[in-house]
């Protein structure tokens, strides 16, 4: 029997045709399946937050396997730097929505699959309604604000939320159901500060570990639909790529937990973005410390008019070797508590790095040793490439 | 001082400290880290009543937020 009801309710009206036997035929000879197994998969609907690394191969892999519905939810567009990693979205999908682009895929996959496409940022507001029509959630979306909201509201409907997250090498993967086991609030119950938790936009993330992770949550949707097997369900699994390992962490729920404890407090969806501190889009964080700045034109105006003055990198040196600003020292932030004396305090000094936040925290540290004429370059080398000199590469 | 294990490695700490100080002192933001203690994942409320003991084995896992 299904673990979910609805579906165990419904796969009797689902027929199999021919050509879905035959497509299907690995399936159906195992006792695990048969073609009551494949029914329930036709008869199940499954939402997948976030057509990234996660999403990319969960939904490959669950249209190849057969599952009756994909929702689809992300609002954004294919970047060439997705494709790395992003194996559902192809160069000629640049620039177009994710959720078109993930459509076409799957369509070319299994055209027995039913796509709904939800083009639409996840809100307190949308949330409800929109998972109430699927059977499970599976979270691979990018940021704490979306995490906490798919985790509150699956809670708050009974559903389950299949979890993956991922970052450089390493990459976790549970199943949070409330009825069942703990929730992402009885593991974390605050959310952590705002830029501490560094994001694959800023750290990079190895392009095949998404394949690992999105395809263990597709591995736990099925077995959730067709009820086979030991779900991860308070079991937290941790893989290392560099070491090769896998570990597991044993959960329990919490019972302070304020989402689903016996003395739960909350009832309804909150705002994430300000319960988090953060907005719900990976990139360079908003809140970067108040620091004096100079914008990209306005340094664009004192290079051209030779005004004397030093200019600081504090990225990685690989970060230097994608792109530099002309005329500038590297010093990586970790060294500059070494290396600061070799900055001239007689001297106008810009600091930069990729979006400003790091070359914010050198510029700190640079006025507690007495710099006085410190400026930030707003935006960073970003900006930088995007408005002054197109010619360098972003990453 | 005892000796604990912490993510597989001997560390030595002071007898009694507690998980909520040894995250201090490792300098780890308490909201994203997991503990573990001898196979037993600790909730949150937990680590300033627990401390450690020699031969503990503590497992420190970052959240990772990336899809």
């Amino acid at each position: 029997m299904s673990l979910i009801s609805r579906i165990t309710n419904s796969t009797a009206a689902q027929e199999l045709s021919s050509p879905e036997m035959r497509r299907y035929a690995r399936h159906l000879i195992m006792p695990e399946v048969t073609v009551e197994g494949q029914r329930k998969l036709k008869a199940s609907r499954v939402l997948a937050i976030g057509t990234g690394g996660l999403g990319s191969p969960l939904l490959a892999y669950l249209a190849a396997a057969g599952v009756g519905r994909l929702g689809i939810v992300d609002f954004d567009r294919v970047d060439e730097s997705n494709l790395q990693r992003q194996i559902i979205h192809r160069q000629t999908s640049v620039g177009q929505a994710k959720v078109e682009s993930a459509r076409r895929t799957i369509a070319e996959l299994n055209p027995h699959v039913d796509v709904a496409t939800h083009e639409i940022a996840l809100r307190s507001d949308n949330a409800l309604d929109l998972f109430r029509d699927y059977d499970v959630v599976v979270d691979g979306t990018d940021n704490f604000p979306t995490r906490y909201l798919v985790n509150d509201a699956c809670a708050l409907l009974g559903k389950p939320n299949v979890y993956g997250s991922i970052f450089r090498f390493e990459g976790q993967c549970t199943v949070f159901w409330a009825e069942k086991g703990p929730c992402y609030r009885c593991l974390y119950p605050e959310p952590p500060p705002p830029g501490s938790v560094p994001s694959c936009a800023e750290g990079g993330v190895l392009g095949i570990l998404p394949g690992v992770i999105g395809v263990l949550q597709a591995i736990e949707t099925v077995k959730l639909i067709l009820g086979i097997g030991d779900p991860l369900i308070g079991r937290l699994l941790l893989f290392d790529a560099l070491k090769m390992r896998f570990k597991e962490m044993k959960l329990r729920k919490n019972p302070e937990c304020p989402m689903c404890g016996p003395k739960k407090t909350i009832t309804g969806l909150i705002d994430y973005e300000q319960f988090c501190g953060a907005p719900a889009r990976e990139g360079p964080v908003q809140d970067t410390p108040k620091v004096p700045e100079i914008t990209c034109s306005d340094l664009k105006k004192k290079i051209d008019a030779k005004k004397s003055f030093v200019l600081i990198d504090v990225r990685e040196p690989h970060e230097y070797q994608i792109s530099k600003i002309s005329g500038s020292t590297l010093i990586p932030l970790g060294e500059i508590p070494q290396r600061w004396q070799e900055i001239p305090n007689d001297k106008e000094i810009v600091i930069h790095c990729k979006a400003g936040i790091r070359s914010a925290k050198a510029l700190l540290f640079l006025q507690q040793q007495g710099f006085k004429n410190l400026l930030n370059l707003k935006g960073g080398i970003d900006t930088w490439s995007e408005e002054i000199d197109p010619s360098l590469p972003r990453y | 001082m005892v000796t604990i294990f912490a993510n597989g490695k001997a560390r030595q700490v002071r007898p009694s400290q507690t998980v909520a100080e040894m995250v201090r002192e490792m300098k780890l933001e308490p909201s994203s880290v997991l503990v573990e203690r001898n196979g037993e994942a600790l909730l949150r409320q937990e680590w300033d009543q627990r401390r450690v003991e020699h031969g503990d084995r503590l497992e420190f896992v970052r959240v990772v937020a990336g899809g």
